[in-house]
């Protein structure tokens, strides 16, 4: 069993990079800005960047151990690097840049990425989609004890994004490498990842499975990242055991958490429903306003109502006949909603 | 206003082409080309061409061997006094070649700072074709460091990186990634200072003399001959054109035939006009 450990202590230009990991055979995506000090982790593990202090080992081997002198020069570790652009060698062809990991295996990975029929082509010639395959090609042609992805989707157009996002995870379950990816997209991350890290500022905020993320974001910043609705406030107990919430934005809300003083309150767009009129239903909180926006994406819809973000089905928002300027009622339940701290 | 203007350009334009034109076109005006062919024959002419040839060659074959290898480390690591050592190497391209020809001398002549230890090796260096390769190293090499430089600066060093985590050790990068992607500018820079060291003269005439037959190079023929045979000079000045001429036009086509073949190739421009 090849397991990835990891412990990297770096300066880098604004702040510290400090973390500590270990991957199994499983993908592990690290989610966050960009700037957080993600690509660096890759790098150093790959031996492109070297880190102030650290420890990289994979299974027995050990490719750094900064208080032992070990620095194992990037070409004697078995990694799998696929950069964020690709960096594709541009004077060869497909076949010229897979064969460049290593030769013994070009036709099986031309053929599993279903790219034998542009081994002539240079890559200046490729779509976005195909690129990354000649570049997962190539990355796997070295037979890698360890995959590291930078950002794998974000130069793909949103059309493709969707496909190669569905290809991509198949092919890290059907490789069971330990796998690391960075991006700074939380649904690319929940897609493909077995469990994700949020890093800011060179640091581990919160590690686990994505539902585990979304169910308790450890504070506000992991909140909104993962795409929660945050909205300020001051919270004290209310009536019936509920947690009320003055809103910075005005008026209140109501949580079942529980927590006093300076809070964020968390609620996730698909919590929140939308009607024209104050409906009478168990939820309690209600937001009135008019539509600022509307985003179709396939068969749901975004809606901006005053500081909250609603996603209702395409049906619901036809049957509502929103439209912008539109006045309606957002509601969500207490039970919707997490506090976090700011 | 802006009719002026216009009529102004234009005139500044005509001017200018008309003014570097003439003195090339002149050349070959005033002897029948036969004639200057001809004239090539001339035991000193032929005398002057292989020698200009054969120094050129072997400065040359320095230049590359030498130059590639520094420009590509200057262009891959970043360290203190780095902008220095570039500036340093560059110097030679705007010193006064009156200036080069007597620090060749201070340096590499029997009273220089190396004279003893030539000395001791029997090498005696000023008045011979050895004087003649220094000079021309000395400044034709900076025109070709500098394309370099930028040459493999433009290479984005993410394929570097990419290079080594797929296995390859630092020559092996080197030679299968930078170099290729390279070679276009590298080619450009290479004719660039090829074609500056073909018309060296104040440096060698310095510090290489002027010797028919041993260290006379063309340029410092059409010198000598300037006053006792013009139309050897015409000559050998209209066979330099047409090298100069040729060598320009490699510069100007060769990289665009290159790009067009690899459009995602990650150069910048070449920098001909360095």
């Amino acid at each position: 069993m090849d397991t990835l450990e990891l412990s990297l202590d770096h300066t880098l230009r604004a702040f510290r990079l400090s973390v500590a990991l270990e991957l199994g055979r499983e993908t592990l995506a690290l989610v966050g800005p960009s700037g957080a000090g993600k690509s660096s982790v890759l790098r150093a593990i790959a031996g492109l960047l070297r880190p102030d202090r650290g420890r990289v080992a994979v299974g027995a081997k050990t490719w750094l151990d900064t208080s032992a002198g070990v620095d194992l020069p990037p070409e004697r570790r078995a990694v799998g690097l696929v950069f964020q652009e690709y960096a594709l060698f541009p004077h060869l062809d497909v076949r010229g840049n897979v064969a460049f990991g290593g030769r013994e295996r070009v036709d099986e990975l031309l053929e599993r990425f279903r790219i034998s029929h542009l081994g002539g082509a240079r890559p200046g010639e490729l779509s976005g989609g195909e690129r990354q395959r000649v570049a997962l090609a190539r990355a796997l042609a070295r037979d890698p004890a360890v995959l590291l992805l930078d950002e794998p989707l974000s130069a793909l157009d949103t059309l493709t994004r969707g496909v190669v996002r569905g290809e991509l995870a198949e092919l890290l379950a059907e490789l069971r490498l330990p796998t690391l990816i960075v991006t700074h997209d939380f649904e690319d991350a929940a897609a493909l990842a077995d469990r994700v890290g949020v890093i800011v500022e060179g640091r581990i905020l919160q590690l686990g499975a994505a539902a585990e993320l979304l169910a308790a974001p450890a504070d506000g910043f992991v909140a909104s990242f993962t795409g929660a609705n945050l909205l300020r406030g001051t919270a004290r107990p209310g009536a019936d055991g509920l947690t009320e919430v003055v809103l910075d934005s005005g008026g209140s809300a109501f949580s079942t958490d529980h927590a006093e003083g300076r809070v964020g309150l968390a609620v996730y767009p698909w919590e929140v429903a939308l009607g024209r009129a104050e409906s009478v239903d168990s939820a309690v909180n209600h937001v009135r306003g008019e539509v600022r926006s509307l985003v179709t994406l396939g068969n749901r819809v975004r809606v901006r109502v005053g500081p909250l973000t609603a996603e209702v089905t395409a049906a619901s928002a036809e049957r509502l006949a929103l439209a912008e300027g539109e006045p309606v009622v957002a509601s969500f339940k207490a039970t919707a909603t997490r506090l976090v701290s700011l | 206003m802006s009719r002026l203007f216009q009529v102004v350009l234009g005139a500044a334009l005509v001017v200018a082409v008309a003014f570097l034109a003439l003195p090339v076109l002149a050349i070959f005006l005033r002897v029948p080309p036969g004639d200057l062919i001809g004239q090539l024959g001339e035991e000193r002419a032929r005398d002057a061409l292989l020698i200009s040839l054969k120094t050129s060659l072997i400065a040359h074959a320095f230049i590359l061997l030498v130059g590639t290898p520094a420009a590509y480390l200057l262009a891959n690591r970043s360290f203190r006094g780095r902008a220095a050592v570039i500036s340093l190497l560059e110097l030679p391209m705007v010193l006064p070649p009156a200036v080069a020809g007597l620090g060749l001398f201070a340096a590499f002549g029997r009273s220089g700072l190396l004279g003893r230890q030539l000395d001791v090796l029997g090498l005696e260096i000023p008045f011979t074709q050895i004087a003649v390769v220094l000079a021309v190293c000395f400044v034709a090499s900076p025109f070709y460091l500098r394309s370099a430089l930028s040459a493999f600066e433009a290479v984005d060093a993410a394929l570097l990186g990419a290079a080594r985590t797929l296995g390859a050790g630092p020559f092996r990068v080197f030679r299968r990634v930078a170099l290729p992607l390279a070679l276009p500018v590298l080619g450009a820079g290479s004719t660039l200072a090829f074609a500056r060291g073909l018309g060296e003269f104040g440096a060698t005439i310095m510090f290489a003399g002027s010797l028919p037959g041993r260290t006379q190079t063309a340029p410092l023929a059409i010198y000598d001959a300037f006053d006792e045979d013009f139309d050897v000079a015409l000559a050998l000045g209209a066979l330099l054109v047409v090298v100069s001429l040729a060598l320009l036009l490699a510069v100007k086509l060769v990289p665009s035939w290159t790009r067009s073949s690899s459009p995602s190739t990650t150069l910048s421009a070449p920098s001909a006009s360095r």
